[in-house]
């Protein structure tokens, strides 16, 4: 993984930046990354409000999850700038990213109670122990999701819905203004992704502005502000009509989307959740 | 039977022998355990083996003066340790492949070295495989001083080994330094083998790291739990290891290590959870 400029200010994660009055929650202006000769992001611009959840839709490869961890701060875009809240977003510790569930070590020995509390290490600092608020937010952020009777698992005894649970928790107990969600919703069975969704309708009072991957193109129309259509560059963004037209439907998904016509409006069905052997890289 | 057990605490090599078999079994165990967890084993391994040429040289420099030695070993041991850790960031060949050609290069090199010496044989024996009981009062104290230095860091950093070790995306986004606290942790690694070196010897390294942890992992499901259950199985086997060594004449570092590998195949057997034998009952046959 490249490498980006570190401030040495930053270096503990020193004091971190103030939101500026005014500012968009997330802007993003001509972002460009490349994996080596690959380009996995293209010249991508766009600006979300506060409280708005957008969902990221686009084939396997697209750049859904490079573009979550570019807005984390955590991949340096090679051109383009990300500002949140008028500032990088490296400079901030009020985005929570929320990996995919392959993305750690079930076997870990941890409980759901520890990485929760993962969410709090900013504030109550490095060297120090929790303190009892940290340790009211954890639980809050435990019965949000629904979690309090799991706290002491090990995190390897949880279903797939539960892990995503605890990982959301985690983002809560963080206290985040901005929430990035690789694929919550993928492989998951209905009242799991159901129960997911819930917690989402509870962001949204809560005016946190969530981006959400997905496969998922009829529940992103359903339950989202805005559909963001990516691949590698932004095929489009807006409500939902305006983004599943059969054309730019077509241009993201080529071949590997079934459109199915209804009576008000077409349906598309994704195939790429299942692909396998593409050559672009999705990280 | 105590006659038994207090026959060798009689001599004081023997003393010193139990006390540096503890303090390294602890030591390695809980840094280990981030081995373990993180998936190092071939790295502590490699890492072992690539201090022998400092090893050599300052066995050549100090003609065999302890302390000259350990600071030799130490230097070595952390320039390979933050080498290795650049190489494995960055190669055109495989991170693996390219830690085997340093490590094996590394270790001919202080092979080679050492063979200049003409009673060599003897001083690479207790360089591969350790000299437990060859341990002087002044390296019971180096030992006792950067151990504690080991604990005292883990101890303070712990939160922050615990979410880079289990999420490191997770751990960017709170804007910790990532690469600094692994480059400190291979750093303890390094720091536990210099640490170890005289009782296991660099052969048998990669044992103490990871053969304690490894069976702690099985048994508990926190980590700190993991790192206290490791101390106690390293430090166990350590005592255990020196009376077999004691009373079989068995080379120390083999019986030490030996010791630690039947609890880790009692634990892989037996083991609540995580064991065969319970991964049997939950999943019977299909006959049933």
């Amino acid at each position: 993984m490249r490498r980006g400029k570190r401030r040495p200010a930053a270096f503990f994660g020193g004091p971190h930046a103030l939101h500026r009055p005014g500012a968009d929650v997330l802007s993003v202006q001509g972002v460009t990354v490349r994996y080596g000769p690959h380009l996995a992001l293209e010249a991508v611009s766009f600006t979300v409000r506060r409280g708005e959840q957008i969902a990221i839709v686009g084939p396997n490869g697209a750049g859904k999850s490079t573009l979550l961890k570019v807005i984390a701060g955590v991949i340096p875009p090679d051109e383009g700038v990300v500002q949140v809240y008028g500032d990088e977003p490296d400079r901030h510790v009020c985005i929570a990213y929320v990996p995919q569930r392959s993305a750690v070590d079930w076997r870990f020995p941890i409980t759901v109670y520890d990485v929760v509390m993962m969410g709090r290490l900013r504030k109550h600092g490095l060297f120090r122990p929790p303190r009892h608020e940290d340790r009211l937010k954890v639980e809050a952020a435990l019965a949000t999701v629904d979690m309090v009777s799991m706290a002491r698992r090990q995190i390897g005894q949880l279903s797939g819905g539960q892990q995503q649970r605890m990982f959301i928790a985690r983002a809560l107990a963080q206290e985040a203004s901005l929430m990035l969600m690789d694929e919550p919703l993928t492989g998951l069975d209905l009242p799991a992704q159901e129960q997911i969704l819930r917690i989402l309708d509870e962001l949204r009072k809560a005016e946190v502005t969530v981006l959400l991957s997905t496969h998922d193109l009829e529940q992103a129309a359903d339950r989202f502000d805005r559909l963001l259509l990516l691949r590698r560059r932004l095929i489009a963004f807006g409500r939902a009509e305006e983004v599943l037209r059969p054309d730019l439907l077509l241009e993201a998904y080529g071949g590997r989307l079934r459109l199915v016509p209804m009576a008000d409006r077409v349906l598309a069905v994704a195939d790429s959740c299942c692909g396998h052997g593409e050559t672009e890289v999705d990280r | 039977m105590s006659a038994w057990l207090l026959e060798p605490l009689r001599y004081a090599f023997m003393q010193r022998g139990f006390l540096a078999a503890l303090m390294v079994g602890i030591v390695c165990a809980v840094v280990g355990t981030y081995v373990v967890l993180r998936g190092m084993a071939f790295f502590g391994d490699a890492l072992a083996h690539s201090i022998l040429p400092g090893i050599a040289v300052g066995y050549l420099v100090g003609g065999g003066d302890r302390g000259v030695l350990f600071w030799w070993s130490l230097g070595t041991a952390i320039v390979a340790a933050l080498g290795i850790g650049a190489l494995s960031r960055r190669t055109q060949v495989k991170e693996d492949t390219a830690i085997g050609i340093i490590f094996a290069g590394a270790f001919a090199l202080g092979i080679a070295l050492i063979s200049t010496v003409r009673s060599y044989s003897v001083d690479l024996a207790h360089f591969l495989f350790g000299d437990v009981l060859g341990v002087s009062p002044a390296d019971l104290r180096l030992m006792a001083l950067f151990g504690a230095a080991i604990l005292f860091v883990v101890f303070f950093a712990y939160d922050a080994f615990l979410v880079v070790s289990f999420d490191p995306v997770f751990a960017r986004t709170l804007r910790l330094p990532v690469g600094f606290f692994d480059s400190l942790l291979l750093m303890l690694i390094a720091v536990a083998i210099v640490v170890s070196l005289q009782t296991v010897g660099v052969a048998l390294m990669v044992a103490m790291l990871i053969t304690p942890a490894a069976t702690a992992y099985l048994l508990t499901r926190r980590l700190l739990a993991m790192m206290g259950v490791a101390a106690l199985l390293a430090s166990l086997a350590g005592v255990i290891g020196l009376y077999l060594s004691y009373y079989f004449s068995v080379a120390s570092g083999a019986a030490i290590v030996l010791v630690s590998t039947f609890f880790f195949g009692l634990a892989a057997l037996f083991a609540p959870e995580r064991g065969w034998l319970a991964a049997r009952r939950r999943r019977p046959s299909a006959h049933t």
